[in-house]
């Protein structure tokens, strides 16, 4: 299994069973830790799943809500992370539900606070990527939450099938066909819209 | 030929077949091409798409991220301790008149205090740039100093509900630190605003509500304006100082009322309400003081310490002025012993939850020099700055920031804490304040849970900013934290690994490391470590 660049500052296993027991136990400072830890993790998962970052940041801070609540029931030891991206995509379909409408990617508040993570220096050619970044973006919006919540724990959170099958609450083996269907599904949207499969 | 599928593709990008499947499918794609450009168009498609959908809010929204769901998590906590009341469900309270009239009184309070909130954030912003050129202008001219009653000190106080600095220079015969200053200066401010002495000059008025509470309202047509910087008329052979308008102002009279003395605003009855339901509240301001262990700007604790001015046991309350009186607002008011900070309101003011009867305070404010105090606990304190000079070839922030490094070097709480360094950072460039108070944290943390790993992520954290600090004042103190951090890994869980490391980073440090309480702690650390 690959890993993602993020990986290699996240804590290891004891550590993170020190700061779940230490949070258990009431410890505020502990909980605040793994949201360090953990924030940019679920902020992704929040982004790719509604696009905009208005959303993405009350999804984010919702999911540690949540998470806090819950986090009696969870077993330290466990890995946190693909509870923390189940949480998070719950959060996501349950503003989706809220919205009766797909999420736009227009208002984007926090962008100028915020640079995208670093691509080509000529403008020209930064002007094509970023039109083909959004037709991909806009072509994700129209899979449906499945899809697009396999993708994105797939894709942009680097999980691996037990994980993603882990936070989903599906079997394995449907998260491989899963992916896949959503994997031709993008392909086709892409195609259909006149962009060129990249 | 059999092709692969779209899944075993798909498994096979993601790394995901295995054994004998695994096999199989490599051997079949080094004799297809087809299969090996689906793979590498499944994989651009990837690619493309992680980049499409990713998005960095910046470093500021992420130092900022937990201090948020830490308020987010208070506020739901009050929300599930209201739920569990005595009356049970949520309809229960809509079934009893009397519990919903409560209901409304509670909306209104917190209502009320989120205007109060925001007139009071509001008013800081002009405050800043006033108080700067009125330091700058004490330090061109000591001699004026001298005059009785500044020009400054006759800006018109009524039209707003809260005393700019400006509008706040004391008589220079209160100078002296006196312990009951601040509260003659609340009473004898009270009257004229209290009276309400010019008519739609407010920002809200009081008005109570069906539940017989005094609630904020904002009359209807209020504008917005400024205070008018009055200009006295100058001494003979004196030149005038007045601080340049920064907006355009209608041409009206300057209200009526005598000069603010102390510049102390009355706390009003919706504050009080206010302040006194959440310091009811269960979950208390306290609770979130990790999630907001962020340099920079004023907590919510910051904010109630400073709407409810009252010093008693366990807490100092006072103002901080600049050496000609006048307020210094933003400044950071620390106890040293328990790291806890407030940042003053715009009219100087500030109260501190202390530690400990006599608990020594450091006061730091941008152009000033910082300050360490002892004071009592439960006193009302007037502290004064002094200015630094702005000769020189660094900015004041950056000579500031050196001072205030070497201050914590010089003479740490509890014998190597990496508390102090937090505020050192706090006034660095933007990478070294986010990693320094990640390593502070993190140290923090370390000193609470005590595992091996815990230190671990410290002394990590604390390397990724050799870098950033060498050759500057703080490159001795980060050397020992990492030492310090190094070692007690070490001391938790003894493998040969962390004794190695140990040794290294004492031996980094002792290089250098001048004579000192730090130095004794590493060496009798580099003894206990020795193999």
């Amino acid at each position: 299994m690959k890993t993602g660049p993020w990986r290699s500052s996240e804590l290891d296993p004891g550590q993170e069973a020190d700061l779940v027991r230490a949070a258990q136990g009431g410890d505020q400072a502990a909980f605040a830790e793994i949201v360090r830890h953990f924030q940019r993790a679920v902020y992704r998962v929040a982004y790719a799943l509604t696009r905009n970052a208005a959303d993405a940041d009350d999804v984010a801070q919702e999911t540690f809500v949540r998470a806090y609540q819950a986090l009696g029931r969870f077993r330290p030891g466990e890995p946190l992370r693909p509870w923390l991206s189940r949480i998070a995509v719950n959060q996501a379909y349950s503003l989706h539900r809220r919205r009766k409408r797909r999420p736009e990617t227009s208002i984007e508040p926090l962008v100028e606070s915020g640079r995208q993570w670093a691509g080509p220096d000529d403008p020209v050619e930064r002007t094509a990527e970023t039109e083909r970044h959004e037709r991909l973006a806009e072509a994700f919006g129209r899979l449906s939450p499945e899809h697009q919540a396999v993708l994105t724990l797939r894709v942009v959170e680097d999980l691996s099938y037990e994980e993603i099958a882990n936070a989903l609450g599906v079997p394995a083996g449907t998260v491989m066909s899963r992916l896949s269907r959503a994997r031709a599904e993008l392909r086709a949207l892409v195609r259909a819209r006149g962009g060129e499969e990249s | 030929m059999k092709h692969l599928t779209n899944d075993e593709l798909g498994a096979l990008l993601d790394g995901a077949l295995e054994g004998g499947a695994r096999r199989d499918a490599e051997r079949h794609l080094e004799s297809c091409a087809d299969c090996r450009d689906a793979l590498a168009r499944l994989g651009a498609l990837d690619e493309s798409l992680r980049a499409a959908l990713e998005h960095d809010p910046g470093e500021e929204y992420f130092g900022t991220f937990a201090a948020r769901v830490g308020g987010r998590i208070r506020a739901a906590g009050l929300q599930g301790v209201q739920a569990r009341g005595e009356g049970g469900g949520l309809a229960e309270w809509f079934r009893s008149p009397r519990k919903l009239a409560w209901v409304g009184t509670v909306a209104a309070v917190v209502a009320g205090a989120g205007i109060v909130m925001m007139v009071s954030r509001e008013q800081r912003m002009p405050a800043i740039p006033t108080r700067d050129l009125g330091s700058r202008a004490a330090q061109e001219s000591p001699a004026d100093r001298a005059l009785p009653a500044p020009p400054l000190a006759q800006a018109p106080s009524g039209s707003r509900a809260r005393a700019l600095p400006l509008a706040a220079a004391p008589a220079p015969e209160s100078k002296a630190e006196v312990g009951a200053s601040a509260p003659q200066a609340r009473a004898e401010a009270s009257p004229p605003l209290a009276g309400s002495a010019v008519p739609g000059a407010r920002a809200y008025q009081v008005r109570r509500n069906e539940a017989g509470d005094e609630v904020p309202v904002v009359p209807p047509g209020f504008v917005y304006r400024p205070p008018r910087p009055a200009i006295a008329p100058a001494p003979p052979g004196k030149p005038v100082y007045a601080p340049k308008q920064q907006y355009a102002l209608p041409a009206t009279p300057a209200p009526e009322g005598g000069p603010l003395r102390g510049g102390v605003r009355p706390v009003t009855a919706d504050e009080e309400s206010a302040a006194r339901a959440e310091a009811a509240a269960p979950s208390s301001a306290e609770a979130i003081t990790p999630y907001n262990y962020v340099g920079g700007a004023p907590t919510r604790k910051a904010m109630r310490s400073t709407s409810q001015r009252v010093p008693g046991p366990g807490r100092v309350c006072g103002e901080v002025v600049d050496d000609a009186g006048r307020p210094v607002s933003g400044a950071q008011v620390a106890d040293r012993g328990s790291g806890v900070s407030v940042s003053t309101a715009a009219d100087g003011s500030f109260c501190l939850d202390t530690r400990g009867a006599a608990p020594e305070i450091a006061v730091m404010a941008v152009g000033f020099e910082p300050l360490w105090r002892t004071v009592q606990s439960g006193q009302t304190v007037r502290i004064t700055l002094r200015a630094v000079s702005v000769l020189g070839g660094q900015s004041q922030a950056a000579r500031a920031f050196v001072r205030e490094a070497r201050l914590a070097i010089g003479s740490s709480p509890a014998p190597g804490s990496a508390v102090p360094l937090a505020r050192a950072f706090a006034r660095g460039d933007t990478y070294l304040r986010i990693r320094g108070t990640n390593a502070v944290r993190l140290t923090t943390l370390a000193e609470q849970i005590g595992t091996a790993g815990a230190w671990d992520s410290a002394a990590a954290e604390w390397t990724r900013i050799t870098d950033g600090v060498v050759g500057g004042a703080l490159e001795l103190p980060v050397s020992f934290q990492i030492a310090r951090a190094r070692y007690a890994a070490w001391r938790a869980d003894r493998t040969a690994e962390r004794a190695d490391r140990a040794r290294a980073a004492l031996a980094e440090f002792l290089a250098r490391a001048p004579a000192g309480a730090e130095r004794d702690s590493a060496l009798s650390w580099r003894r206990a470590a020795v193999p």
